[in-house]
């Protein structure tokens, strides 16, 4: 292998791996696409030990890329992959062939491309700090490998390899430049990051959807599997007034739904809505606040927006965001009209109930059979106020069914009914439907409400954070003369937030996420508003700081000035008041500038004997007489110059040089008399 | 010395460039902050790229010169010393313009801070006269390959370029008697003064053998004296060729030249008499390059059929006219009427 191309090889192996490890941490590519990726990555580490299987695959390379491109169409126009899948996937084709095949210079370069796409492909698919850190070695990779690239350019052009000592330089010279690199892009990024204008045209690109799916404002209980528990973080809730957090009953509301057919909960087909717009300081007024009644204020950042709702303890009243319109659906739920694509962050004032008014169909019942509920449902309320006969139901489900994440094997006909009579487990939708179906059998008013429960407090962050796994149902109840208060009937952890412990891991973890919040916070959700505001506060800034620096000058000015005039001052001001002059602080300043004079020339004389003295007046010398020495010559080839140029003295500048050199690298230093 | 520095993009700069401007685009179309920081990553690069590019063009200064003579037509090596201040010189390609040539290029791997470094060209001087350097472009595209940076550098710099050499036969030297007969000398006595050395030939005498020498080289060497060689040959021109053509002229002093190299090459005290200039006999090496300057730099044309040279009248050296060996080789040799 030649020279040149040695370090190359290794920094692309780098680049791949970086490609891989990011395309791995976004966590859409399914396990076996990681597992073979990285399997030739390992391989490609050994590869030239297998020259004839290199050739082999050299020779396929036309119809292997045939064969990805096709690859690529299955796979979004048969398996319905995003686009972004399908190139992901291609690339990954693309990456397994070269890092197996031969390596010459182009192929190199080709797997570093990639291995770029690859983070760009997986930058787009999940927006995680993770891809922050792949970004960061990925810049010093980048600067190594488009270096070697170059240096093995230029040797293929010069048909020449590379020289021992040339290749040391150049190894100092990449290792540099990558250490020189990061802080310099990272300066330089930041600085395009913040000035570029966010305009967000959003002209339409056809082939490029937008952002998938994830929460869906139904409950489906005609399903079967497990649920799989999703760790990611959904929103950030934090408390302006921390005194507040304990009134907090750990519910977070998200969609009302009130339509069962027996299988799913849906909203209301003919709900009604309103629209509502905000005033000048970007406020949404939805009711009256009333002193009776206790409030709340929360700050939520909306890391996961795909569901289009704002979560809100309790009912809102107001709301801070900065959106241009807002629908309010039944029960007080939240929704914005315009498509977005950045997290969002609002602060809501709410109150805890919901005072709405109650409608037909929320006593609306599914049509199928009931009657083994209906007489369950009677058996368990039994008599007396709606109120006892909801908290009845309520108990009798937490007591007497089972949590599980397991929804079953085979889809029921009755989901509500299977789930009472015979699998007596299952998630909260299928408690929560339970309870609601039992409540309108009792004839009270109810409905169902999807949101968040509790989720971790997050110390670094001072707020709590709220993943996917914490999704929760829950039922409204409307009881005459108290409104409609909330019933849980799932019998989860409830009253307490998930308990975090205090062992490192955890820590570290909830760092992990006060960092992923910084990163949606400032990288992800800086827009526009972000730029006017910092470059505002900048403008306050120095406004501030000129302003400091006039004020001290000006007084200065003022010190000195009476300082010069000190005869007329006791006149004009009859002697009533003598300006302080400033003695005391120039002393001080004379004092501490000739100190620090005196120890750096003690320092620059330590650092300069005698001898090297004397060989700057010899130099000083010779340049007098018109031989100066160059800068880029040595002692001694100047003194071989200065013997040929100058006979007479070359004896002298041997002795002098040589002293020089005894006086500057030699342990045994010359005497004084030499 | 004038400096310019133009910039030009290579293949890859401008696929770079067009993609930073894609994603660009799509980074303002999308309001994607993380298409922003990709943005920002590549500009940065370009920005990089820039600096260490002028970085390791800065500050370089260049010193060249021939290494040996130079002779019309025949190959010869110049010595391009590359001189740099601050940060170290990456990856020079150097390309030299010279006048009647085409471009030249060599390619300097490094040049360290405040060293030097050394690059070599190879090229073959079409004329005697002056070969000119006209001017010297250092480019590189260090570090990442985007962008090809590059200084002009004005030389006009030039070397003198001696006629073309060639070796003469024998047989037509020996005609002059500028080759010794294979015969061996018979003269009385020998001369105060040693000459050259040479070879034995069958009758020499035996006091002649130089023992010492001879051991060394493990064959018999014979000293020749100063008196019997003579004191040299001086080669004389009374006016240049009236009816030559360029090329025949500039082959006629090239003949010139190499007689004049076999002279030296043999040791002998060597003089030329043409109409321009006399030069006195003298065997050094110093004296030959004062012809071969001559002959490089003399225009024929100008003083065809005037100005002939005079000997000087105390000349006891053997005088050889120039016309007559000319002849000699076929050549026609017409003197001016």
């Amino acid at each position: 292998m030649p020279a040149h191309l040695r370090p190359l090889r290794i920094t692309v192996q780098v680049a791949a791996a970086l490609g891989l490890l990011s395309i791995t941490l976004s966590g859409e590519i399914s396990p076996p696409w990681c597992a073979i990726s990285w399997t030739a990555w390992v391989f490609g580490l050994a590869a030239d030990r297998f020259p004839q299987f290199q050739a082999r695959l050299r020779s396929l390379e036309t119809a292997a890329v045939a064969g990805m491109v096709g690859t690529l169409l299955i796979d979004f126009f048969a398996f319905h992959n995003s686009i972004f899948i399908a190139v992901t996937h291609f690339l990954l084709l693309f990456q397994i062939v070269k890092l197996a095949g031969e390596k010459k210079r182009k192929d190199c370069l080709q797997i570093f491309v990639f291995s770029f796409f690859q983070v760009l492909a997986a930058c787009t698919l999940s927006v995680d700090p993770w891809h922050a850190a792949v970004l960061l070695a990925l810049i010093p990779t980048a600067t190594a490998a488009l270096f070697w690239n170059q240096m093995a350019r230029e040797y293929e052009m010069a048909k020449n390899d590379l020289d021992a000592a040339v290749s040391r330089n150049y190894r100092r010279m990449a290792a540099l430049m990558s250490a020189a690199a990061l802080p310099l892009n990272l300066v330089l990024t930041v600085a395009v990051f913040v000035i570029i204008p966010r305009l967000t045209l959003n002209v339409p690109v056809a082939g490029f959807s937008g952002n998938q799916m994830g929460y869906i404002d139904q409950i489906n209980l005609s399903q079967k599997g497990n649920l799989a528990e999703n760790a990611a973080v959904v929103l950030w809730l934090s408390f302006p007034r921390p005194a507040e957090r304990p009134t907090w009953n750990g519910y977070l509301r998200g969609d009302v739904l009130s339509d069962f057919n027996g299988h799913s909960w849906t909203p209301s087909q003919g709900r009604h809505s309103r629209i509502l717009l905000p005033d000048l300081n970007n406020i949404f007024s939805m009711g009256e606040l009333r002193r009776s009644v206790r409030t709340l204020r929360q700050s939520i950042t909306l890391v996961d927006i795909s569901a289009g709702t704002l979560f809100t303890i309790g009912r809102p009243l107001r709301v801070v965001a900065p959106l241009q319109a807002l629908q309010e659906f039944e029960g007080g739920s939240l929704h914005w009209l315009a498509a977005r694509r950045q997290p969002l962050h609002y602060d809501v004032l709410s109150e805890p109930f919901s005072i709405d008014e109650v409608r037909a169909e929320y006593l609306a019942l599914p049509p199928v059979p009931l009657d083994r509920i209906r007489a369950l449902t009677n058996k368990v309320a039994g008599r007396g106020p709606p109120l006892e006969r909801a908290r009845r139901i309520e108990q009798f489900l937490q007591k007497n069914y089972r949590y599980s994440t397991h929804l079953g094997d085979r889809i029921p006909d009755n989901p509500v009914e299977s789930f009472l009579f015979e699998r007596r487990q299952g998630p909260c939708g299928h408690f929560a439907s339970a309870m609601a179906l039992m409540l309108r059998l009792q004839n009270i008013p109810c409905r169902l409400v999807a949101g968040y429960l509790k989720g971790e407090w997050n110390e670094p962050a001072q707020a709590v954070v709220i993943r996917e796994r914490d999704a929760h149902a829950w039922v409204e109840a409307y009881v005459a003369g108290q409104g409609w208060i909330s019933f849980d009937p799932s019998p989860r952890l409830v009253g307490a937030e998930a308990a975090g412990g205090t062992s490192l891991f955890h820590r570290l973890n909830q760092y992990s996420d006060y960092f992923g919040l910084l990163w949606d916070r400032f990288v992800i959700h800086y827009d526009l508003y972000s730029q006017i505001r910092a470059f505002e506060s900048l403008k306050g800034g120095s406004g501030r700081l000129g302003a400091q620096l006039a004020s001290w000058w000006s007084k200065m000015r003022l010190q000195f000035h009476h300082t010069r005039q000190p005869s007329r001052e006791p006149a004009e001001t009859g002697g009533a008041a003598t300006a302080r002059r400033p003695w005391k602080e120039i002393g001080a300043f004379l004092i501490l500038s000739l100190v620090s004079g005196l120890v750096l020339t003690r320092r620059r004389l330590a650092a300069y004997d005698a001898g090297l003295r004397f060989y700057t007046r010899f130099l000083e010398g010779m340049a007098r007489i018109g031989c100066s020495k160059h800068p880029w010559e040595t002692g001694q080839e100047f003194a071989a110059r200065l013997a040929q140029t100058r006979p007479d003295q070359a004896d002298q500048a041997h002795r002098i040089t040589n002293q020089y050199y005894r006086a500057r690298f030699s342990n045994k230093k010359p005497v004084l008399e030499e | 010395m004038m400096l310019t520095r133009p910039i030009r993009f290579t293949r890859f700069g401008t696929f770079y460039i067009l993609f930073a401007l894609a994603v660009g685009a799509a980074a303002i179309n999308t309001g994607n902050n993380l298409l922003y920081l990709i943005l920002g990553i590549l500009l940065g690069f370009i920005v990089i790229s820039g600096f260490l590019s002028d970085s390791a063009l800065w500050g370089i200064t260049t010193a060249w010169a021939p290494i040996g003579s130079l002779y019309a037509g025949e190959k010869a090596l110049l010595e391009c010393r590359m001189l740099k201040g601050g940060f170290p010189g990456v990856a020079i390609s150097v390309e030299s313009h010279w006048e009647g040539l085409k471009a030249l290029y060599s390619f300097v791997p490094w040049i360290p801070s405040k060293g030097q470094a050394s690059t070599r060209i190879e090229l073959t001087p079409p004329k005697r006269g002056y070969l000119t350097l006209e001017s010297c472009r250092y480019s590189t595209r260090f570090p990442f390959g985007l962008f090809q940076k590059s200084h002009n550098e004005r030389m006009d710099e030039r070397w003198v370029v001696y006629p073309h050499l060639y070796l003469l036969p024998n047989d037509d030297l020996e005609r002059q008697g500028l080759e010794a007969s294979p015969k061996s000398t018979h003269r009385q006595g020998m001369g105060t003064l040693p000459l050259m050395m040479r070879d034995y030939r069958a009758g020499d005498a035996m006091r002649q053998i130089q023992w010492k020498m001879s051991a060394k080289r493990q064959r018999l060497i014979v000293k020749e004296m100063e008196e019997e060689a003579g004191q040299g040959d001086l080669f004389y021109l009374d006016s240049w060729p009236a009816h030559f053509s360029p090329l025949e002229m500039e082959s006629f002093i090239s003949f010139i030249a190499s007689l004049i190299f076999s002279v030296y090459e043999r040791s002998r005290p060597f003089g030329l008499g043409i109409p321009e200039r006399l030069f006195g006999p003298e065997h050094s090496r110093a004296h030959l390059h004062r012809i071969f300057e001559f002959l490089a730099l003399v225009d024929p044309f100008q003083n065809r059929g005037q100005g002939h040279s005079k000997l000087p009248v105390e000349w006891n050296s053997r005088v050889i006219d120039i016309a007559p060996l000319w002849a000699a080789r076929g050549r026609t040799y017409a003197r001016p009427s």
